[in-house]
């Protein structure tokens, strides 16, 4: 009788690994596709072309970047800086490219860098981009943006992004 | 018990599996919609963007092509500029989202804006559709830009396919034309209506995104209306109060012509015209009246519209007692103009010749843009056309002049054609060749100036011929005559060859031939010759002002006629006979000898005077009644002649229009500030006598002028 009890309490064990074990691995399957990395570099995605797209509603970059006439303000990255600086939060950090696009006589596009100074809140001493800050932050976003301006230039803006702290 | 135990087993068991079954389940169905949630949503910030763009793109596409179209009157260049933006976004955007996977593929369809519709019962208007990226439906009570295209994407790596964007941008105005009345107090009324895509009303228009004008009888041109105030009635509805420049009420009927030009806030252009045609009845008074039921083909007249709504023939109007209507201002290239063939009350309008000139302000001389139809309608611009009255006892016909409401009308085709050889420049009108040698220079001591070849042969025109010179061999005709280079330009139904200047050509004999261009010579000179498609005449124009007192030996031509060359003494070709009108229309006529001979000097001579033969070829001058005044009152003391002789050198045929006859006992003098102004018709036909000249003649006479009838605009 005892050594009966024995291997019920036995089976009882053996099942309740197996359980255990059925738990383990689905849990393992699970986690892999969302895991909080993940999510914080598709929320950084959303987030930049969620501000970009806001700016580009009401031709805010029209109005950032180009004067009445068409042409570029004069100091227009510092402003652009400004703005962006005041939507995003403070533990996240950008550098942003924008692209001028023309055709050349091939017929190919041709990108012209129009910022002559870096349009970021990670600059280094020089006022460059810091891109080390950028490369020791966990999580990191590229984004590019085209917007056509009033005046039908097509620019392409180049958004990068990172969440400080998540590494 | 043992049964009891075994049952134990089997449930704990069944438990387990079926947790496990369940388990797994929700694991694979976690797995597989993670993995699409998370593809999703990368493709969707892309799409996003690129849909945005894709509109915000073709509407600053659309304001461009608008605004350049206005400002340019013409449509190829804004057409080039808008698929060349585009062109640019779409490969900026394919470079830029290629590098994630995208694929894009763009096209442009074909989306119909408005079914066919009677507008306001009385405006027929065709289904309108959008394609070739944008179209603009304009110069009509309704008017419309719209821009249109396609994108199809794929982003194959997320597995994603097949998402299918458009792009429908424009923006429609609808001028009431019923609703325009007079407010003594804000002045004359007017509602519109504006649409965008889908239906939307523009709701943020103010005074600033309008504009009319209306034609001004004092400054007898377009003017943009002082707006008073804009109500903005909601749904889109807008009613406008406007005044003159004057800030006065504006006169019926003008203050329903009007043009309205609408510019939303997005930069897009519409503009509308309260009417869509003016409709004449033009009476001709030449021909049926003295030769009814018969064919007379060669009834054609170029007439010519101006801003106004007056029609001029030579430069003179047309009698008309009612009030003219404006044309407006379109590009000149949306003109056409329609005529009946069987009268007034024929209902089949048919398209005919038209074309429009650029001139001076004053209407008087062309200018080097004669041809030039990238542009509006504007003063100094007239709508010329080929009005025909071929058919036995037509005597009015109805004109209609259109403008065509698609932007895209294609400007006229060139119908005569012009053809530079050497020294010379050939005008052919597909009836007869007109030769000119343009520029000064070439032609020793006589200008014969104008050439008119006809089938086989051609007869040379010598213009305003003063004073001779004695010589060891005789007398050379003449002393001195116009000189300048002639400005040749071509339209597509009627060139243009004209000079306006002081210069004068002088020869004298002095030990030998001299020649010497005097500039400012004695007088000033405006000549103009127009070359009308497919008629058998020329227009001449001719005004003198003399700018010092001027005396000379006894000769004065006005427009001499002469025919045969060293080479052609023996031609079968040869011009054989002479023929004029006398006063009292009947026909003085003669031979022409094979040496030097006078064969007549007659001072009793009217509208015409011709030469020919019988081997099928003829030409004739006729002249203007003022022509004729003119040469018999210039020279005091009745010394007007037609004076037709045969030369000594190469017996060439010559008839003289004379204000001072040929005569070597004296001198004459021309005082300072006399003017000379005529007008005459050059004419080509198939000899075998004169009937051709004689019959039609009256058409460039004054006094029998086409006439006006009525006119009525299409409101």
């Amino acid at each position: 009788m005892m050594a009966k009890a024995i291997s019920r309490i036995i089976e009882a064990v053996v099942v309740a690994l197996l359980i255990l074990a059925a738990f383990s691995i689905s849990s393992y399957l699970i986690l892999p596709p969302n895991t909080p990395h993940q999510r914080a570099s598709q929320d950084l995605t959303k987030f930049g072309y969620n501000l970009l797209s806001s700016l580009a509603a009401n031709e805010g970059f029209d109005q950032l970047i180009y004067d009445s006439s068409g042409r570029l303000k004069e100091g227009w990255e510092q402003q652009l800086k400004v703005v962006i600086n005041s939507l995003i939060p403070h533990n996240i950090i950008f550098n942003i490219t924008v692209y001028n696009a023309t055709l050349n006589e091939l017929g190919f596009v041709d990108l012209k860098e129009l910022n002559s100074v870096a349009i970021s809140n990670a600059e280094d001493e020089f006022g460059r981009a810091n891109e080390a800050v950028f490369l020791k932050a966990g999580e990191n976003a590229q984004i590019s943006y085209v917007y056509t301006t009033r005046w039908m230039k097509v620019i392409v803006i180049n958004m990068k992004l990172a969440l400080l702290g998540s590494a | 018990m043992r049964r009891r135990r075994r049952g134990q087993l089997l449930v704990f068991a069944g438990i387990v599996l079926a947790l496990l079954i369940f388990y797994i389940a929700i694991t694979v169905h976690t797995t597989s919609t993670s993995y699409q949630n998370m593809r999703y949503e990368e493709v969707k910030e892309m799409v996003d963007n690129l849909n945005e763009d894709f509109q915000r793109a073709l509407k600053h596409i659309l304001a461009s092509m608008t605004q350049e179209y206005n400002a340019t009157a013409e449509m190829n260049t804004p057409r080039y500029n808008s698929f060349e933006r585009f062109t640019l976004w779409m490969k900026t955007a394919i470079r830029t989202f290629s590098a994630r996977g995208m694929q894009l593929n763009f096209t442009f369809n074909k989306v119909l804006l408005q079914p066919q519709k009677l507008l306001f019962g009385k405006y027929k208007f065709p289904e309108r559709y959008v394609y070739d990226l944008a179209k603009l439906y304009w110069y009509s009570p309704q008017s419309i830009s719209a821009i249109s295209a396609n994108f199809t994407l794929n982003v194959p790596g997320s597995g994603f396919y097949g998402w299918k964007g458009q792009a429908l941008i424009l923006l429609n105005m609808t001028v009431y034309v019923d609703s325009i009345i007079n407010d003594n107090k804000l002045g004359t009324e007017l509602t519109v209506t504006l649409n965008k895509e889908y239906g939307e009303p523009v709701e943020d228009l103010t005074e600033n995104n309008f504009r009319i004008a209306y034609f001004d009888t004092s400054t007898k041109k377009w003017e943009n209306a002082h707006i008073v105030t804009v109500l903005n009635n909601g749904g889109g509805n807008y009613t406008i109060y406007f005044k003159s420049i004057q800030d006065k009420i504006i006169a019926e009927p003008y203050n329903k012509y009007i043009i309205v030009w609408a510019i939303d806030n997005r930069g897009i252009i519409v503009e509308s015209y309260t009417y869509t045609a003016v409709e004449y009845v033009i009476q001709e008074n030449a021909i049926n009246q003295f030769y009814p039921g018969i064919p007379k083909p060669e009834e054609v007249y170029a007439l010519e519209v101006i801003l106004n709504g007056t029609i001029l023939w030579f430069n003179r109007k047309l009698a008309f007692s009612g009030s003219y209507l404006p044309i407006p201002m379109p590009p000149v290239k949306q003109f056409r103009v329609y005529s009946t063939t069987n009268g007034p009350n024929d209902q089949n309008l048919k398209e005919i010749p038209s074309q429009v000139e650029v001139w001076t302000s004053n209407y008087l001389v062309p200018t080097l843009k004669f041809a030039e139809w990238r542009k509006r309608f504007s003063v100094g611009d007239k709508l010329v056309f080929l009005l025909n009255f071929s058919n036995p006892g037509v005597y009015q016909q109805k004109v209609r002049i259109e403008w065509l409401w698609d932007a895209d009308a294609p400007p006229p085709n060139y119908l005569v054609k012009m053809n530079s050889t050497g020294i010379y420049v050939d005008i052919s009108n597909q009836r007869y060749t007109l030769r000119l040698i343009p520029n000064e220079g070439f032609s020793y001591a006589i200008d014969w100036t104008f050439s008119m070849y006809y089938k086989n042969y051609h007869v040379e025109y010598s213009m305003n011929g003063i004073g001779f010179i004695p010589f060891s061999g005789g007398y050379w005709i003449p002393h001195i005559l116009p000189a300048g280079n002639w400005t040749v330009l071509v339209g597509p139904i009627r060139a243009v060859a004209y000079r306006d200047t002081s210069r004068v050509y002088r020869v004298e004999y002095q030990n030998g031939w001299r020649e010497y261009y005097d500039d400012p010579g004695p007088f000033k000179h405006t000549e103009i010759a127009l070359v009308p498609y497919n008629t058998k005449y020329w227009q001449l124009y001719n005004d003198i002002v003399w700018l010092q007192d001027w005396t000379d030996r006894r000769y004065y031509s006005y427009l001499t006629m002469i025919s045969g060359t060293s080479a052609d003494q023996s031609s079968p070709y040869r011009i054989t006979h002479w023929a004029h009108q006398r006063t009292d229309l009947s026909v003085h006529w003669g031979t022409y000898s094979s040496s030097h001979a006078t064969h007549d000097r007659d001072q009793d001579f009217l509208y015409w005077y011709a030469q020919y033969n019988y081997a099928g070829f003829g030409e004739a001058v006729l002249p203007s009644k003022g022509y004729v005044q003119s040469i018999k009152s210039l020279v005091p003391g009745n010394r007007y002649m037609m004076w037709i002789w045969t030369s000594a050198d190469y017996a060439r045929r010559v008839i003289d229009s004379l204000a001072q006859n040929f005569d070597t006992s004296g001198t004459m003098t021309i005082k300072r500030n006399t003017v000379i102004s005529w007008f005459a018709g050059v004419w080509a036909y198939d000899g075998n006598g004169y009937s051709e000249p004689n019959m039609y003649y009256r058409m460039f006479v004054e006094d029998y002028f086409p006439t006006i009838v009525s006119v009525t605009g299409q409101l």
